[in-house]
């Protein structure tokens, strides 16, 4: 028999919850578009830097000396650096995530579905967003692990000592990795859903990032 | 068996200048395959999306298990497909159920017992993307039959199916029907309705023509006497079937009479000396009740056929 959840309680919340985690872990474009940040992410703050230093042709985004490239490469700089490339890629990953996660649904017709198993529109839309923040949150620590792996490896091959950063200050970065990452998903869910589609988000996501990044380019040279 | 658990009244849904639903008012029984009938664009979807809550009537009320449309206590007990099945294309159908089914709070032991109930459980670890559409309609039945509701919608459950996907269909309703589900189910195909349904409502234009059972509509069937010479055969006619069931028409003699009465009339044709040419008896499909109904409609009459 059916157990008559009521459709704005709490129990609802945590029902709806469960059923987007559910669908979002076993979809394969979350584990890409969240495969994809973290491998820019690893290229851009730590690869490309580090043959940088090793050349001695200058940092790749600024073109800094390579006396402070390596000091940016260690452990004790990933508060430094850690929300650096979330505005670039970071953002525009974020809010195609939001935008897929909320806008397809209206094609595909899931909405519907889900509306007809009871949980009200505002619970079926809450869960959604809670279920995005618990992804973020695992996308933001992996990227945590990520860095401190590639900072430590580094400062090994290096043979510089292994000194971590303020537990403070690294709580300071990541938490605000989070609320740009969850700032940009809420954009991407808000849009996906206004317009009944994914498309638009995207769009934005891509087109807007691409450009910002080209004015950026021109804005440093 | 006489609960009413939908109950309708003067239903109403209004877009703009557009009435899409008008004073529609219909009761459908516990136990019984409730048949909403009409063409494309008449008013059933919408009928039946005001019924779940994902519409509000501009006018009028329904009750669903003796609560509004959309209360908790009337959509936890109704299972509904709407509008074609709609589920994630990247998951299998099991986890697309599963997925419902942690919106509802039921355990994945009701999933495989769905998939069960349909028939997918073979086919139940595939992406939903690789079914056909029979499956996806299957898919989509199972997602309303999760948690055992009380009342199940079905949406144009045929829709887009080749005639075996159809047949299949069929059986799973008229299956659940024997098993005592209550199913309130919509189509355009007549002899679906007529086939599965224990009653039927006529929509068309957004308003209900007729609510009965599907006998009830067909009427009483008719026999048509061909016989020489005319007098006797009247006689004798009426003589089985009564002076008011007999009617002269185009030269033949049509009497009101079950087919089940037929030798006892050509008995009676026969003692009283005629020579019969013909005897034929014929029933009227729902098909040509429902053009009836909807000439009438067309033609600007009242259609008002309610038996």
């Amino acid at each position: 028999m059916r157990t008559a959840i009521e459709p704005t309680g709490i129990r609802a919340l945590g029902a709806s919850v469960r059923a987007e985690l559910l669908r979002l872990r076993k979809w394969p474009t979350v584990w890409v578009l969240g495969g994809v940040w973290l491998a820019l992410n690893l290229t851009f703050a730590y690869v490309f830097n580090y043959i940088a230093y090793t050349t001695g042709s200058g940092n790749f985004g600024t073109g800094e000396a390579t006396d402070g490239l390596l000091a940016d490469l260690l452990p004790e700089a990933i508060p430094r650096i850690y929300t650096g490339g979330l505005p670039m890629f970071g953002g525009a990953i974020m809010m195609i995530l939001g935008a897929l996660a909320a806008g397809s649904g209206f094609g595909w017709g899931t909405w519907k579905t889900v509306l007809t198993q009871g949980p009200g529109r505002l619970v079926a839309f809450a869960g959604t967003l809670v279920a995005l923040s618990v992804v973020i949150v695992a996308i933001i620590a992996g990227q945590l692990v990520l860095d401190s792996g590639a900072s430590a490896l580094i400062a090994t091959v290096e043979s510089q000592a292994l000194v971590w950063p303020d537990a403070g200050e690294l709580a300071q970065s990541v938490g605000g990795g989070l609320l740009i990452s969850a700032m940009w998903a809420t954009a991407g869910v808000l849009i996906g859903v206004l317009t009944r589609s994914p498309a638009l988000a995207v769009g934005l996501g891509l087109g807007g990032r691409w450009s910002s990044r080209t004015c950026c380019g021109a804005w440093r040279t | 068996m006489t609960e009413t658990i939908v109950v309708t009244d003067r239903l109403t849904k209004k877009y703009g200048d557009h009435i899409a639903v008008d004073d529609v008012s219909l009761t459908v029984r516990r136990g019984e395959v409730y048949g909403f009938l009409g063409p494309n664009g008449a008013g059933k979807t919408t009928t039946l999306r005001m019924l779940l809550g994902l519409v509000r009537p501009t006018r009028g009320t329904a009750t669903i298990l003796g609560a509004r449309p959309g209360h908790p206590a009337a959509v936890a007990r109704t299972g509904a497909l709407v509008e074609g099945p709609g589920f994630f294309p990247y998951l299998s159908g099991r986890d697309n159920l599963r997925v419902m089914a942690r919106y509802q709070g039921v355990t994945d032991a009701a999933v495989d017992s769905a998939l069960e109930r349909v028939d997918l459980a073979g086919r139940c670890g595939d992406a939903f993307r690789s079914y056909s559409l029979g499956m996806k309609q299957r898919l989509g039945v199972a997602s309303a039959l999760l948690g055992g509701p009380e009342l199940l919608v079905l949406d144009e459950p045929t829709n887009g199916l080749d005639p075996a996907g159809m047949a299949d269909m069929r059986g799973l309703i008229a299956g659940l029907a024997q098993q005592g589900q209550t199913v309130l189910l919509s189509s355009h195909l007549l002899g679906e309705v007529q086939e599965i349904c224990d009653r039927v409502g006529v929509i068309s234009r957004g308003r209900l023509l007729a609510e009965s059972t599907v006998a009830e509509l067909r009427g009483a069937s008719t026999v048509l006497v061909r016989a020489d010479p005319i007098d006797r055969t009247l006689a004798a006619a009426m003589q089985v079937a009564g002076a008011d069931a007999v009617r002269l028409q185009d030269g033949g003699v049509h009497l009101d009479l079950e087919a089940g009465r037929v030798p006892e009339l050509a008995r009676e044709l026969v003692t009283a000396g005629v020579d019969i040419h013909e005897i034929r008896s014929s029933e009227r499909s729902l098909e040509d009740v429902f053009f009836e109904m909807t000439a009438g409609e067309r033609n600007g009459g009242s259609g008002e056929l309610r038996p």
